[in-house]
């Protein structure tokens, strides 16, 4: 029996190897199909909220119409304090979503590689877990002042413990025969993290990352609401000693708008590195 | 035996090792009471042979196993691969289990590869060998595919590859293609004894709970019992070699069989 005669591939087992790229025209026709629903239902609410408030069944200076937040909405895109206001947000927001899940991750990291550590360290995770982070804000605004340290300090604090959890618990997930054949290989304990441990956790950190990132912007918001000279946040309260509800909401749709983006990136990092995900 | 093909044979380039177990004991501490996987093992396994242990759940045949990969501690006892110590991380001995244990972000080579990558060992020759190793178990054309593109059987092929790439003197299998359906098992039991059969020297260990693989592929069957884990006894095929799925139906195959069966049956259990 020749090597490659013994070594045939049976051909019930064929691979079944990625779909050749399907044509654009198909890809965009499911592509359609997905985003079509969501689009008739948004015109559909909008509509109707319209109506109702051109009606006067609802009060439009607090329900307003979706055109006037539109309006509005456009009015703020020109504003250059209103993107000086976005600037700083965003900054505290990625300022605070790096340092927290990076802080996160190694202290993670931390408790899945020691067990001593982790039984130290863990059950505080979950105490810190389970307060109410943002009640912290009046006492960060005391400690870090007016300025970006006390929101950036405020989204750290609310990314950090998902980033904790998820490490641990993505760690944990590791393949126990892959660790055998790693320990019969003789694998070193750094060799075994990065070449074993870490890539094994990583699709779980990186849903944790995702969370993180919109954990952290509202950490941002929270901590300019308590206390800021700029943000959005400011920006939001000002609105509303004004009254201004519709310019209130624009706020809100263009904050929702910066939160996708900023998750986007991440989902984008994640696709790209965690590849393998759901094979 | 037919001459093999000038490119699937293995040379190997160190003499063969045997393997001298002599008063193997372990027991766990289980909620209050205590569990004898070993008792007193001894086996004397010479180089070049092909062993396989087979016996019910929990004889503690696997742990023996372990035991002679380094992975696991024994109370008691000594067990000697070649020279030295049973431990883990010698590049002359290799070991298989049940699962593949392959690594979805790293391609099939470099799967093959990681037993270099982990033992730093010469990258040139380390891809020249997975080249071989995984022309040998026929997967060459999916050099360059992830394991979630094949299917189980090939994932496991994928894991004998990783296993010969460093060319271990003493390969350890673990239930290797215990997992398996019965056809693709069958046909890689011929395959990987074939493959044993040309790298002239290796000294195998086979786990397994199928007698009919057991006999199918091994010189001596070890019978283990378990409540304590202990050897029962063992039965010699003296089978030719190449064999074939035919031998199966020949007198000797279902008299090493029976008395296979007769010995695990006299010692009872669940």
């Amino acid at each position: 029996m020749s090597a490659t005669e013994l070594g045939r591939v049976p051909a019930g087992l064929a691979t079944t190897e990625p779909n050749p790229a399907k044509s654009r025209k198909a890809r965009t026709r499911i592509s359609l199909r997905l985003a079509l629903p969501p689009v008739i239902l948004l015109v559909a609410v909008c509509t109707v909220l319209e109506i109702l408030s051109a009606t006067k069944v609802l009060n439009p200076m607090a329900f307003p119409a979706p055109s006037s937040i539109a309006q509005s909405s456009w009015t703020l895109l020109a504003d250059a304090f209103f993107w000086e206001s976005m600037k700083i947000t965003t900054w505290e927001t990625v300022a605070g979503f790096l340092i927290g899940s990076a802080g996160g991750f190694a202290i993670g990291a931390l408790c899945g590689t020691s067990s001593a550590f982790n039984r130290a360290v863990y059950p505080w995770v979950v105490v810190l877990q389970n307060t109410p982070r943002v009640a912290l804000a009046p006492i960060f605004l005391t400690w870090f002042g007016f300025g970006l340290s006390s929101k950036i300090a405020m989204a750290v604090t609310i990314c950090f413990f998902p980033l904790v959890i998820n490490t641990i618990v993505g760690m944990a997930s590791t393949d126990p025969s892959a660790k055998l054949m790693m320990r019969s290989l003789g694998a070193t304990r750094s060799q075994m993290f990065f070449r074993l441990t870490l890539p094994s956790a990583a699709p779980v950190i990186f849903a944790g990352l995702k969370n993180a990132m919109t954990l952290a912007l509202i950490g941002a918001i929270v901590g300019e609401f308590v206390g800021a000279d700029i943000g959005i946040g400011v920006l939001i309260q000002q609105y509303q000693f004004k009254l201004d509800v519709a310019g209130g909401f624009a706020l809100v749709l263009l904050l929702a708008i910066a939160g996708l983006i900023l998750y986007g990136v991440v989902a984008w990092f994640d696709r790209r590195f965690i590849f393998w995900q759901g094979k | 035996m037919k001459p093999r093909s000038q490119s699937g044979a293995i040379t190997l380039d160190h003499r063969g090792m045997d393997i001298r177990i002599s008063g193997a004991s372990k027991q766990y501490e289980n909620s209050g009471r205590t569990l004898q996987v070993l008792s007193g093992v001894d086996l004397h396994i010479q180089a070049g042979e092909f062993v396989s242990i087979v016996g019910r759940s929990g004889c503690g045949k696997s742990t023996l196993l372990k035991a002679i990969a380094g992975l696991e501690s024994i109370d008691d006892g000594s067990i000697l691969v070649g020279e030295t110590p049973a431990t883990a991380g010698r590049e002359d001995v290799g070991i298989m289990l049940q699962m593949p244990a392959l690594m979805p972000w790293r391609t099939v080579l470099a799967n093959v590869l990681l037993p270099y990558v982990i033992q730093r060992g010469n990258k040139s020759e380390g891809l020249a060998r997975a080249d071989e190793a995984l022309e040998l178990v026929g997967l060459s054309a999916f050099r360059d595919a992830y394991p979630w593109q094949l299917s189980g059987g090939m994932q496991q092929r994928v894991s004998l590859a990783r296993l010969l790439v460093r060319r271990p003197t003493v390969q350890l299998m673990d239930e290797p293609f215990g997992a398996l359906d019965e056809f693709t098992r069958e046909r890689l039991n011929l395959e990987y004894s074939n493959v044993v059969q040309d790298q002239e020297g290796t000294t195998v260990v086979f786990v397994t709970h199928s007698i009919a693989e057991a006999v199918l592929m091994s010189d001596r069957v070890v019978v283990m019992g378990a409540k304590p884990g202990r050897i029962l006894g063992e039965v010699l095929v003296e089978i030719p070699r190449p064999r074939s799925p035919k031998i199966i139906n020949t007198p000797e195959f279902i008299a090493a069989s029976a008395s296979i069966r007769g010995m695990l049956d006299s010692a009872g259990g669940e």
